[in-house]
């Protein structure tokens, strides 16, 4: 099936978790020209649609999810908080991308890397990205789809 | 950083009333601020102050409205504060169900509706009812706020919205996916019209109701317009019709002419001429 | 009142204890469905039995759905208000969960008026009146 996902469901979805937990807005930017990640978490989601969600941001950012969600200041963090508050964030992010997409499909547990990571794999193309600004930093979220089989018609 | 400039804030105080009758009380500058920020950037001037001086004088008529509708408080849920919709679901409906009265019509107003939550809770929760006693129902839903009248007839609401007091299996039964949102059910969409009415002007020709919901609205109003409105609903009310209002709002002091009633705990109004005909 | 807040993540079982503590509840935290499961009858041994379980379904060791339907077989936790509290927002999947004996369902992200609606409807808590 056809993936029908706009960049515009993306910013919802974000809207939405930012205005719930982060406590500020982000504004929509342009994706691709902020400094290359340095956090990336994801989700995959298997089933009738196959692909990978994927959240990148700063180090910065990610320490600012973390002491958001948990309301802490970053140094009373403990070890493990920040991917711990990424993973959540991916996770809500995955499953409201994954109730737009064709189901069922299943919802993998987040994993969070460090580093520039590279997530995409072979025959995975973006279905859509979006990327925000916040707190001056430059936050992505993209969505791959490992179902590269059919064409990009609708 | 409030830099609204007093006459700009004294004009948009104005306008308000005289379109709405919202009152805006010396202090809310800020309100003022934030909310038509958007609007004069769109418009592309600088400021608010900038931007209203530019409709002192051109009185551009669209532009007006925008800014009545910008500063209206649209802040809604599904069945907002409970018990009211208890008590017109298992209550004040059944009754009337049971009345056998020969035209087998129920006719509801919504007379704030905002985006539409407090029409549709309506009218899930009494339509099984209606139906099973072989009735059929109609709600009207008003508004002044054009946006907020367009939602409502969409009847699309975003996950935070269906999330704000929508039981899960009310949820479930009545709303489909679309996208990153739910819409309301055809089903349900087809006994709700939803159209424009200032309360504060007189109303038009319109039928007499069953129940009236006025909520969370006269909070907004001086006491002389809040008189007024109280008045010309009583006159769209059939006897005995009820009138429910929001948590914070009263017709004590206001309008005298009302009997209050708890039914299942929640405060419903009735014209005290129709309890008084009953001998009452 | 006792909770129990069930999900993978600390950050979001601390954001959930939050608001529940903030409507009167004292609040336990498990980690995934087998943990809640251990956590309720430890619980339950002290009489001190949750009136309410907030549950997340993706977890791992044992999902919320599964710990739904676990609990659904258990007489002494009947009385227990099952909710979810989940990123899983399919149509489909609300129904499943109801099905499977979920009273309630909040999906993700939510606010924490959202949760304090969803107590009052469950008569948990008393509506507040909003003005
Ligand atoms: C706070 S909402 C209440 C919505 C709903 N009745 C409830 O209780 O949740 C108030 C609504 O009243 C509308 N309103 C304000 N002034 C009005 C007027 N003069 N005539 C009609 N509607 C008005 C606003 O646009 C807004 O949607």
């Amino acid at each position: 099936m056809t993936a029908t996902l706009a960049v515009d469901d993306l910013l919802a979805i974000a809207g939405d978790l930012w205005t719930s937990y982060l406590g500020s807005e982000p504004t929509p930017s342009v994706p691709g020209v902020g400094k290359p990640a340095q956090v990336t978490a994801s989700v995959s989601i298997a089933g009738e649609w196959d692909g990978v969600v994927v959240v990148s941001l700063s180090a910065k950012t990610a320490q600012d999810v973390g002491s958001a969600l948990l309301q802490l200041d970053a140094a009373d963090l403990e070890p493990g908080d920040v991917d711990d508050a990424v993973g959540e964030l991916v996770n809500i992010v995955g499953g409201n991308v994954k109730s737009v997409l064709p189901g069922p499909s299943s919802l993998s547990l987040p994993v969070v890397a460090h580093g520039t990571a590279h997530v995409a794999s072979r025959g995975a193309e973006i279905v859509a990205q979006a990327a925000l600004e916040w707190l001056g930093e430059h936050v992505e979220i993209t969505v791959w789809s490992s179902t590269s089989t059919e064409g990009a018609s609708s | 950083m409030t830099t609204l400039a007093t006459t700009a804030f004294d004009w948009v105080r104005e306008l308000v009333y005289r379109e709405a009758a919202i009152v805006l009380e010396p202090g809310k500058e800020y309100l003022v601020e934030a909310r038509l920020t958007p609007l004069a950037r769109a418009a592309g001037k600088p400021s608010v102050s900038v931007y209203v001086d530019g409709l002192r004088v051109s009185r551009d008529p669209r532009e007006q409205a925008k800014i009545v509708d910008a500063l209206t408080t649209n802040e809604t849920s599904w069945f907002r504060d409970g018990a009211p919709f208890r008590a017109v679901a298992e209550h004040i409906v059944p009754e009337i169900l049971r009345s056998g009265r020969p035209d087998r019509v129920l006719r509801i107003w919504s007379a704030a509706s905002s985006s539409g939550q407090e029409a549709y809770t309506v009218a899930m929760s009494i339509q099984d009812k209606v139906r099973a006693a072989g009735w059929r129902f109609e709600i009207l839903g008003t508004d002044i706020s054009e946006e907020m009248l367009t939602k409502a007839r969409a009847g699309r609401y975003s996950q935070l919205e269906v999330n704000r007091g929508l039981p899960a299996p009310l949820l479930v039964k009545h709303f489909t996916r679309k996208g990153t949102e739910w819409e309301v059910s055809p089903e349900l969409k087809a006994n709700i019209k939803f159209q424009r009415l200032n309360l504060a002007a007189p109303f038009p020709v319109m039928p007499q109701f069953d129940i009236v919901l006025l909520r969370n609205v006269l909070i907004y109003f001086d006491t002389a317009t809040k008189r007024s409105i109280l008045r010309r609903v009583a006159g769209t009310l059939r006897p005995n019709g009820c009138l429910l209002l929001g948590g914070a709002e009263t017709t004590l002091g206001v309008d005298d002419s009302w009997e209050r009633v708890l039914v299942a705990g929640a405060p419903v109004h009735r014209p005290a001429t129709s309890i008084g005909s009953k001998g009452a | 009142m006792r909770a129990l807040v069930i999900d993978d993540s600390r950050a979001m079982r601390t954001i959930l204890g939050r608001i529940l503590v903030g409507q009167g509840f004292t609040v336990s935290e498990a980690g995934n469905g087998q943990e809640a499961l251990d956590s309720l009858d430890a619980l339950h041994a002290e009489g001190d039995t949750p009136v309410l379980c907030l549950v997340d379904w993706n977890m791992p060791v044992m999902d919320g759905l599964t710990f739904i339907k676990e609990v659904g077989k258990r007489d002494e936790y009947r009385n227990i208000t099952l909710m979810m509290v989940t990123t899983e927002s399919e149509h489909g999947n609300i129904v499943r969960a109801l099905a499977a004996g979920a009273h309630e369902y909040v999906i993700k992200p939510f606010t924490a008026d959202a949760i304090a609606d969803k107590l009052a409807l469950l008569g948990l808590v008393s509506a507040e009146v909003s003005a």
